[in-house]
């Protein structure tokens, strides 16, 4: 717990007050982060908090159709030959892949399609070798990459290389690894309002709502976005998870942020939006 | 001598006792439980929410006849399955933005 660099002085006749709190949370997935804007009356000698009432909006009970695609998978089963061909592994293409150096470390961006007709789990990872092929080091996209991608989606991903410079590398090996996996194109996400600001705190970020289409809640919404520069090449990825739970029709904020030195440079955005759900 | 050391020792445990308190922040905390500026209100409220005392928290609002308890401590608990419900508050920064006397 720590407090601010400086606070304005309270006067003995000042009855209200504005005071900023970023909460730090811990979870599975990192760190997450709240910046809320608290108002505070003075009652006698004590300052009370002046709480946001949440004015959710609330939906009628109704009927959603889902008529959404939706694919299952019948895998080879233990009373089948020893020799029966299971179903192929979907065909996915690495379309770009940009290496970018950070002050500590060096970044592989870029993009993936499923080129298939049925949908695949995707990881992409990648090695980095030095002269004479040596491997120097090896990592995977892990969670920065919508990981179930539908039929001809197309994903970014990003993959980080802390403590690693540019001029140490020679080559770069990447590898699109593709399973089959039933899935659904419900719930549809729509993401608008987006737009490149900077935030409270002064950072620069990609901001936007989420409006969840479908009926079912989604309880874990992951934002995954991509930057372009006027030229259409990837110059860098970001990801976030949002805190809250997407209702039905209910718009929830989001918003992802990106270093001010890529700012400069992006032209373009495009919002992939992945989901956890506890059921799963 | 025989009466002088135990008496010499009572009174450095005393010392030490204090020194220890002041180490601990105890005068901070009791500062901030009296919540006379803003920022320990706001400070006292946050170290209640993430003691799990929400009770206490609530108490500290000034509007609690608008704002249901069960809101309040959903807005920190999280709900329906959401991120912030397998989350948990590990700290917080608090600075104060502006004061002002509204007659």
């Amino acid at each position: 717990m720590t407090s601010g660099a400086f606070a304005p002085k309270t006067r003995t006749e000042d009855r209200e007050a504005t005071v900023r709190a970023k909460l730090h949370y811990t979870t599975g997935v990192g760190p997450l982060d709240d910046v809320r804007d608290l108002k505070l009356q003075r009652t006698g000698e004590t300052w009370k908090v002046y709480w946001p009432v949440n004015n959710a909006t609330k939906l009628p009970p109704q009927v959603i159709p889902v008529n959404y695609l939706r694919w299952d998978v019948i895998s080879r089963g233990s009373s089948d030959d020893w020799g029966v061909q299971n179903v192929d592994s979907p065909q996915v293409r690495i379309l770009s892949m940009n290496a970018i150096q950070r002050p500590d470390s060096v970044v592989l961006v870029g993009e993936v399609v499923n080129e298939d007709s049925v949908p695949a789990y995707v990881n992409v990872g990648a090695t980095l070798l030095g002269p004479n092929d040596k491997e120097l080091a090896q990592e995977s996209s892990f969670d920065k990459i919508a990981h179930t991608l539908l039929p001809k989606q197309v994903s970014p991903y990003r993959i980080d290389f802390p403590d690693m410079r540019l001029d140490k590398i020679k080559n770069v090996r990447m590898d699109a690894k593709a399973l089959l996996v039933a899935a659904s194109a419900d719930p549809v996400i729509e993401v608008n309002q987006q737009k490149l600001e900077t935030d409270p705190l002064g950072k620069k970020v990609l901001s936007g709502q989420l409006t969840n289409q479908s009926g079912q809640i989604v309880n874990i919404p992951h934002v995954i976005a991509a930057y372009y520069d006027s030229n259409g090449k990837v110059v860098w990825v970001s990801d976030g998870y949002v805190a809250q739970a997407l209702l039905p029709q209910v718009p929830v904020p989001f918003a992802v942020d990106l270093p001010p030195d890529v700012a400069k440079n992006v032209q373009t955005y495009r919002v992939v939006v992945n989901h956890y759900d506890n059921a799963s | 001598m025989k009466r002088g050391l135990p008496v010499l020792l009572a009174i450095i445990t005393v010392a030490l006792m204090v020194i220890a308190w002041f180490q601990s922040g105890a005068v901070g905390r009791r500062e901030m439980r009296s919540a006379s500026t803003p920022d320990q209100a706001v400070r006292l409220m946050l170290s209640q929410i993430q003691a799990h005392n929400f009770d206490a928290a609530y108490a500290r609002l000034a509007n609690r006849s608008d704002v249901e308890r069960t809101n309040f401590i959903r807005d920190f608990n999280g709900s329906f399955g959401s991120l912030l419900t397998y989350a948990s508050l590990e700290s917080f920064d608090v600075w104060g933005l502006r004061t002002e006397d509204p007659h």
